[in-house]
């Protein structure tokens, strides 16, 4: 299933991969098309590059250092990668691959000690290999301790963060059903967006929709599920589909015909302010820390919110998988304010026992992330104050599609004793996080650091949970477990979690649970181990509808909720 | 003793002018123009600096401001942080200085200096 995720996940952009290199394929400085000829004697293969003269030889714990063996590949690359920076590649072997991924393991991997050491002449290629150089302990819930052990080529990982815009309508959707009888229903839109367009009064895709068809093709039950991605899912902007939906509590059907777009997802969705009977709330829904406009993104919602004097915040990360972290701190920062944060840490990262005061991987010295008080220039310009809402609590709505940075925010506010009331699921559990490496051109995802809080906590790999919600192994926090509520849109008072919330703000305990028959969105999977190379994007395609999974449309996001 | 006393009278004034900040002396500066041959000039530099083929700048005024923030890689699909959802990047913080012989950087975290060439800068 993570396979196939990333499959979907990548298809637009391994088609723009290809079709550029289809058109640059013809760069021969002949101008005349070449006659068609008998067939030519196929080219002699490319001399296989010498094998090394001394192949390493395994020596159960002892390591020989990483940098020995980095960069000497089975298949050396030559020139310039896609960023244009040069390789470094030089002709060595899948063994010496192995016994790099082997060193640089021990030395980098935040569990070292716990990893078998095992000959890599043992194993078949390098994937095989890299799979089994974790951790092979189990958390208290069952789960591997380690569930985010993977790895991608890195032509895929480069392309994929030299990709943004991309192409779709605005809208993300969530696969309650991936297989017959599907249910396809939207999350939420973009501002702006074709998604959230007005056609005839009606917004196109409202928070809930269920899509019924696309192109004239059964979505329920239909067989034909290129056309069905092809809908969903626009390869380009300017692309028009006809999709026949029925919004959320209705029995009417609509019939709309959409446009796709180049969609810049807005990391903060809206902002509104609920005046009660007790005092102004904030309402902030933030759904990604990835991009660097987040900073900003956060910077005018809270400068926003301070103007307004809020006496409380609800803020909505049930949908956001994380991101950067310095951009967490800034947001804890606004939300607790200069006297509740000063001098203190907001997160940090504790690496394995033999890096001491410096990152392995970087090589610096460790120094952890305060709260941020000012621009540090993503997109807010170095130095520019950020204003505070300075609350001794907040609520926070979640799902297991909360995730990383927002956990890290969570975990960070816990840490200076500002009260988290959580409303919603529990929290997907990662606190840990990489540095992606690539060596002889596979991406190498291992799990490399923890973050700890103020007080020195980081223990929360089952998540965080609401006290009430009876989990086992998560680490509870005050609020109250409710479900995604699809029947009305993020921000409304009337949507569960934000009214959960409100209803504990004013009688300070949780409202009695009622029987819900409201459409709800699924429960998440967030977690990745398989290895995600060798995919292709069709196949990724046609599985879009093989796994349940959540999406923004033109993005091809994770079959699951993406992890981390 | 006394002698002492008088000489050291005598050339503390000289020694205190020669400390004088001047025109040479190194000051933070801003570009005088923010066109776009300017700042391909700048990110030439910094890319350099960086050690990589291209850079991207962040937040920055360049007329206005002499810190410059060159920005990490990104995390890729910015609505899915699948792949670092607890990403420490940060931007690397350079300062545009200037002396007597022209406009340099200096990387803030390690303070090594970096030559730009033919850039147009002015003292903030």
């Amino acid at each position: 299933m993570v396979r196939s995720h990333l499959q979907s996940f990548t298809l637009a952009l391994m088609c723009c991969s290809a079709i550029g290199l289809v058109a640059c394929g013809g760069g021969s400085s002949s101008a005349a098309p070449a006659p068609i000829a008998a067939a030519a004697p196929p080219p002699a293969p490319p001399t296989p590059p010498p094998a090394p003269a001394n192949a390493p030889s395994f020596s159960p714990g002892v390591f020989e250092a990483a940098d020995e063996f980095e960069a000497m590949c089975e298949t050396p690359r030559s020139g310039v990668d896609s960023e244009g920076n040069a390789f470094t590649d030089v002709a060595g072997s899948e063994l010496i691959e192995k016994f790099w991924l082997r060193s640089w393991t021990n030395e980098t991997y935040l569990w070292n000690f716990e990893v078998p050491d095992q000959d890599p002449n043992d194993f078949g290629d390098r994937l095989e290999y890299f799979e089994i150089l974790r951790t092979p302990d189990i958390t208290p819930s069952g789960e591997d301790k380690d569930d985010f052990h993977f790895s991608e080529p890195t032509t895929e990982f480069l392309d994929r963060r030299n990709s943004a815009p991309r192409s779709g309508y605005g809208a993300r959707f969530t696969f309650i059903r991936s297989s017959p009888p599907r249910e396809v229903r939207v999350l939420y839109t973009e501002p702006n967006s074709p998604a959230s367009a007005v056609q005839n009064g009606n917004v196109n895709f409202p928070r809930g929709t269920e899509i019924l068809t696309i192109d004239g093709v059964d979505l329920v039950n239909g067989s034909d599920v290129n056309t069905l991605n092809d809908g969903l899912f626009p390869r380009q902007a300017g692309e028009t589909h006809s999709f026949q939906v029925r919004d959320a509590g209705s029995t009417q059907i609509r019939t709309i015909d959409v446009t796709s777009a180049d969609i810049t997802p807005e990391p903060v969705n809206r902002v509104k302010i609920i005046d009660t009977p007790t005092g102004r709330v904030g309402y902030v829904l933030f759904n990604t820390f990835g991009p660097f406009s987040s900073e900003a993104s956060l910077a005018n919602a809270f400068t926003q919110l301070a103007q307004e004097n809020v006496d409380d915040l609800v803020l909505d990360l049930r949908y956001n998988g994380g991101g950067l972290l310095a951009v967490s701190a800034q947001l804890g920062y606004m939300i607790a304010g200069a006297n509740q944060t000063r001098g203190l840490t907001y997160s940090l990262q504790e690496y394995n026992p033999d890096a001491g005061n410096r990152n392995p991987v970087t090589g610096n010295i460790i120094e952890p992330f305060p709260f941020i008080d000012e621009g540090i220039g993503f997109s807010v310009a170095e130095g520019t104050p950020l204003a505070s809402v300075d609350l001794p609590r907040v609520f926070i709505l979640s799902t297991e599609g909360t995730c990383s940075a927002s956990e890290a925010l969570i975990n960070g506010l816990l840490g200076i004793d500002v009260e988290v009331i959580l409303i919603g699921d529990t929290t997907c559990g990662k606190p840990y996080g990489f540095f992606p490496t690539d060596n002889c051109g596979e991406t190498y995802y291992t799990i490399q650091f923890r973050s700890l809080n103020e007080k020195g906590f980081g223990d929360y790999s089952d998540g965080f949970s609401p006290q009430d919600s009876g989990s086992q192994f998560a680490e509870m926090t005050a609020g109250c477990s409710a479900q995604d509520d699809l029947s009305q849109e993020l921000g409304e008072e009337g949507e569960t979690l934000l009214s959960t919330a409100l209803y504990y703000r004013e009688n300070g305990q949780c409202p009695t649970p009622l029987s819900n028959s409201k459409p709800s969105a699924p429960a998440y999977s967030t977690k990745r181990s398989a290895s995600l190379s060798g995919v292709s994007p069709q196949s990724g395609a046609i599985n879009t509808f093989g796994d349940p999974f959540v999406t923004t449309a033109g993005s091809y996001l994770d079959a699951t909720m993406p992890e981390k | 003793m006394r002698i002492t006393r008088y000489v050291a009278l005598f050339f503390t004034p000289l020694i205190m002018a020669c400390q004088t900040p001047s025109a040479a002396a190194p000051v933070p500066a801003v570009l005088i123009s923010d066109d776009a041959q300017s700042v391909a000039q700048l990110k030439t530099a910094l890319a350099k600096a960086m050690g990589q083929n291209s850079i991207e700048l962040g937040a920055v005024a360049l007329t206005k401001r002499s810190v410059i923030p060159v920005l990490p890689p990104r995390l890729g699909d910015p609505s899915n942080p699948a792949f670092n959802g607890n990403s420490v990047a940060k931007p690397t913080q350079f300062e545009l200085m200037m002396d007597a012989n022209g406009c340099y950087v200096v990387n803030r975290k390690d303070n090594t200096i970096h030559k730009v060439t033919d850039l147009a800068c002015r003292k903030l």
